[in-house]
């Protein structure tokens, strides 16, 4: 899928994890302890800065953080709605 | 030779007298070897940010010390080690604070005098550099409005919220600033923000100060290279070029420790800045 591995690649960078061993529907939340709250602030800053997006408030939510299939789809839908 | 095994550098922790009370403070000797190059005056980030960052920044203090630099790193007023809650912590009190040690450290090494600012910290020394002498700036992954910073920092509720498997009541960053500005204060990740303290942070817009002219090295760090920040330096370039301001942009794929709970390290931006900084002219 589009830009998969780019957000993949964001999320291992801004986690310091290799993100070989997290597939496209491993659970991020509550699974991956290096992914705290000021860890989540700081992914989705990153997301913002390279995808050049905007990231409302309620789009923190679990249906968009839940894997890293489901944060590049996101990805995709503010990029292209 | 038998000289005797000094370790170095050599590394002073002590606390340093500042009104009201004391700050903690690490001063990093410069290298006896090299000739004497200046001091850097350390400027840390926001709340947790400077529990995260203290051994990066400790890395980079060495490395400087070993080029033979004077470092001194202070913790502000009300953060870490430091005297003083979070919450009766100002924007104009830490800037008194890092004036004070600031000539703490010039009274001790003549030279250029450099300031060194991560994340919110690169802000304040921004701003710190209008009103004190300053011979440059070193700029980690800067928040170039205070605005942005207490946004994120907000966040952090929000992600929390994420992480606790969305319970709670679901807030925005806007009905959090409305409780702070009703309440007078807020509480985020441990940290309380007061209504003062985050108007003070939201007013500072690092475009439009009066900067020295300087030369100011900005390193964009913490994940592959973003176009948003890239285009933000040029504009800042621009704008600052019209005060004589030269700036450096260097951006330096890598780990954002600052916000990683491990004692992270980003070996490529300590190699960057320790490079840029070698090739500073004296």
């Amino acid at each position: 899928m589009h830009h998969y591995d780019k957000v993949k690649h964001i999320v291992g960078a801004s986690l310091g994890l290799q993100m070989a061993h997290l597939g496209p529907d491993a659970a991020l939340l509550g699974s991956v302890p290096e992914l705290d709250s000021l860890a989540v602030v700081g992914v989705i800053a990153a997301l913002e800065d390279h995808f050049g997006i905007a990231v409302e408030d309620e789009e923190i939510c679990a249906r968009h953080f839940a894997t890293v299939r489901s944060l590049a789809e996101f990805v995709q839908e503010k990029l292209d709605p | 030779m038998n000289a005797p095994l000094v370790p170095h550098p050599h590394v002073e922790a002590f606390f340093f007298d500042a009104d009201p009370g004391t700050r903690f403070s690490m001063y990093y000797a410069p290298d006896p070897r090299q000739q004497s190059r200046g001091a850097i005056l350390y400027v840390h980030p926001f709340a947790e940010e400077l529990n995260r960052s203290r051994r990066m920044a400790a890395q980079q203090a060495r490395a400087f010390a070993t080029l033979g630099y004077a470092v001194l790193q202070i913790d502000l007023f009300g953060c870490g080690d430091s005297c003083g809650d979070f919450s009766a912590a100002r924007w104009s009190l830490w800037k008194r604070d890092l004036e004070v040690a600031r000539d703490w450290l010039a009274e001790r090494s003549p030279g250029p005098m450099l300031l060194w600012g991560l994340r919110l910290g690169g802000l304040l020394a921004l701003d710190l550099a209008c009103s004190v002498p300053a011979d440059g700036l070193v700029l980690w992954q800067p928040y170039l409005n205070g605005r942005t910073c207490i946004n994120q920092f907000l966040r952090q509720q929000l992600a929390a919220r994420l992480l606790d498997g969305e319970r709670g009541v679901p807030r925005s960053t806007a009905t959090m600033r409305a409780r702070l500005a009703t309440q007078g204060q807020l509480e985020v990740g441990g940290y309380t923000l007061t209504a003062e303290l985050a108007h003070a942070i939201d007013s500072v817009d690092a475009l439009h100060l009066p900067l020295p002219a300087v030369p100011v090295h900005w390193f964009a760090s913490g994940g592959p290279a973003g176009s948003r920040q890239a285009a933000a330096a040029e504009r800042f370039g621009a704008q600052w070029a019209r005060r004589g301001v030269t700036l450096h942009y260097h951006q330096v794929d890598g780990l954002p420790f600052w916000a990683s709970p491990d004692t992270a390290e980003c070996r490529t931006l300590l190699d960057a800045t320790g490079a840029a900084i070698a090739a500073m002219q004296p």
